[in-house]
């Protein structure tokens, strides 16, 4: 995803695993080869599948998309390097309990409520491409409806309601297995990503750039011949590429993973993530829309005639049962994770007495209720970005708590100074400007991605006005 | 002996990433065909997956 990923850290959080409500002390720190290696993993997943053709079904030129990609990736890596890292060398903590010092344990629980629900429809998005690629030797195809809320054909409905009750009972067996599992298929799928560009490019007879320049444009034609006006141009391709994680780093999700970092350079790492999964898979990826659109165009159309991409199609005209078998896995080990993150989000609010694996099973039917719907995952371009949106802003007021509550003379770590379980200010904060910005995209139509920044500057200001007026200056209350 | 199988899966592990590789380059220059092609894509899929959890279980 956008490449959503899941931090081991973060599901330990949630377990109560080690230096979770400490700072990690020296003797834990890690040299910038861990981070290099874990980043490269984590970024060529399922929804590289999906995202690298809606790129052309969206209707972006190749050279927009070569150029979109490099910048916005670019800006992505420094992000983290220059945002999150230093506060997580600074403090040494995770995300939650950062977040619990300055909002309060209450308010961290509806964040991974909130995340645990936004993981849900992620997890329902690769429950969806995996199933695309069973239903191939069974001749069933993804059909996307028309509506949003409109369901494909029986047998894929099916398909999906079984993929999905096979993926919570895994991820009900605990979240070891399937990572261990999901790192020894990371070097293999990067280089199955690949080979589906290798072999787009002979299916498309493209042996030079010009040839396939011509076959790309020839295919955005054919899509805005069937789908109607289509736009995703350069700048929209830098915001999304570089807003696509932004609940990672504006958001500093990844706070947990850089505090065990040693030094500074482990800040580049997400360049190998960002460069293999974000550009190469994505770029590999969409080739695969375009050799199809360009071979037989046909198997392109759903059956109301416009464009979609089915990823496990794509994948096995392409390279056959290595596709399909490419396919399923990376839909699993994304959605597998994502549902267990989120089970364990969910669990949180129940009684102590409740089944340890309630919160689990709760979420995979959520994720695969919103599997059996299509068009969740072919909008999946729209859903990164609004991800982004509403993880985002908790990014800024961490950032104000860590740079400017001294300077502005507010109180840092305020929940530990008041002693609250719940920080009005930051709801305020955090609520306005996601509410503010989904209106913008569910009733003004505006791109997801575009809100995230606004989103979180307007978040940042607002904090600092509502810990103002709510607790006041640091030097009034320490008078008082 | 288990040992030797760890010692040993690794280099044949590599190998079959090759497999991922190399068959889409000859066939993007037309020596070989796309049925070749696939089935060594799927001998170098199973090998992966058989031999690469011998030995990244200890790395």
């Amino acid at each position: 995803m956008p490449n959503v990923h899941i931090e081991k850290e973060a599901v330990e959080e949630l377990e109560g695993g080690e230096y979770n409500r400490e700072p990690v002390p020296d003797k834990a720190l890690k040299g910038p080869k861990a981070f290099w290696g874990m980043y490269a993993g984590e970024h060529a997943a399922g929804t590289e599948f999906m995202i690298g053709p809606l790129f052309l079904a969206a209707g972006a030129s190749l050279k927009d998309l070569f150029i979109g990609l490099l910048i916005g990736n670019i800006l992505a890596v420094l992000t983290w390097r220059y945002l999150v890292l230093p506060i997580a060398m600074k403090r040494r903590m995770t995300l939650y309990y950062q977040l619990e010092q300055i909002a309060g344990g209450s308010m961290v629980k509806l964040y991974n409520v909130t995340n645990g629900v936004l993981f849900c429809f992620l997890a329902g998005a690769m429950i969806t491409v995996s199933a695309s690629a069973v239903g191939v030797p069974f001749d069933v195809r993804f059909e996307v409806p028309e509506a949003t809320f409109g369901l494909s054909g029986a047998g894929f409905t099916l398909i999906v309601a079984i993929v999905g009750a096979l993926i919570a009972l895994v991820a009900a067996r605990g979240y070891n297995m399937v990572a261990r599992f999901s790192n020894i298929a990371a070097p293999w799928m990067i280089l199955v990503f690949v080979a589906c560009g290798i072999v787009s490019l002979a299916q498309m007879d493209a042996h030079s750039f010009a040839k396939l320049n011509t076959v790309w444009n020839d295919g955005v034609e054919y899509v805005k011949l069937a789908n109607g006006s289509v736009d995703f141009g350069l700048g929209k391709i830098i915001i999304f590429s570089w807003l696509c994680n932004a609940a990672m780093h504006f958001g500093m999700a990844d706070l947990s993973i850089f505090r065990f970092t040693k030094n500074k350079s482990a800040g580049w790492a997400p360049a190998i993530g960002m460069f293999l999964g974000h550009y190469v898979a994505w770029i590999c990826a969409a080739f695969l829309l375009a050799a199809l659109i360009a071979t037989n165009p046909n198997e392109t159309l759903n059956a109301a005639g416009k464009v979609q991409a089915d990823p496990g199609f794509l994948a096995w005209n392409a390279l056959g049962w290595a596709g399909i078998i490419c396919v399923v896995i990376a839909g699993w080990t994304t959605a597998n994770p994502t549902i267990y993150r989120a089970g364990l989000a969910f669990q949180s609010l129940m009684p102590k007495s409740a089944h340890p694996v309630t919160g689990v099973v709760l979420a995979g039917a959520v994720a695969t209720i919103a599997g059996v719907f299509p068009n969740l995952s072919a909008q999946l371009l729209g859903f990164v970005g609004t991800y982004g949106m509403i993880l985002g802003p908790i990014g800024a007021i961490i950032f104000v708590n860590h740079y400017l509550a001294k300077p502005l003379g507010i109180h840092e770590d305020p929940a530990v100074a008041k002693k609250t379980t719940f920080n009005v200010a930051v709801l305020l904060a955090w609520v306005i400007p996601m509410a503010a910005g989904l209106w913008l995209i569910f009733g003004k139509g505006q791109f997801a991605a575009y809100l995230v920044i606004p989103a979180w500057i307007l978040s940042g200001i607002l904090y600092i006005i509502f810990a103002k007026l709510m607790h006041g200056s640091k030097s009034n209350s320490s008078d008082s | 002996m288990k040992k030797n199988i760890v010692i040993l899966s690794k280099p044949i592990s590599w190998v079959s990433l090759m497999l991922i590789v190399v068959p889409p380059v000859l066939y993007f220059t037309d020596a070989v065909t796309m049925e070749i092609m696939n089935a060594l894509l799927l001998a170098g899929t199973l090998i992966w997956f058989v031999t690469a959890p011998l030995w990244m279980r200890g790395e």
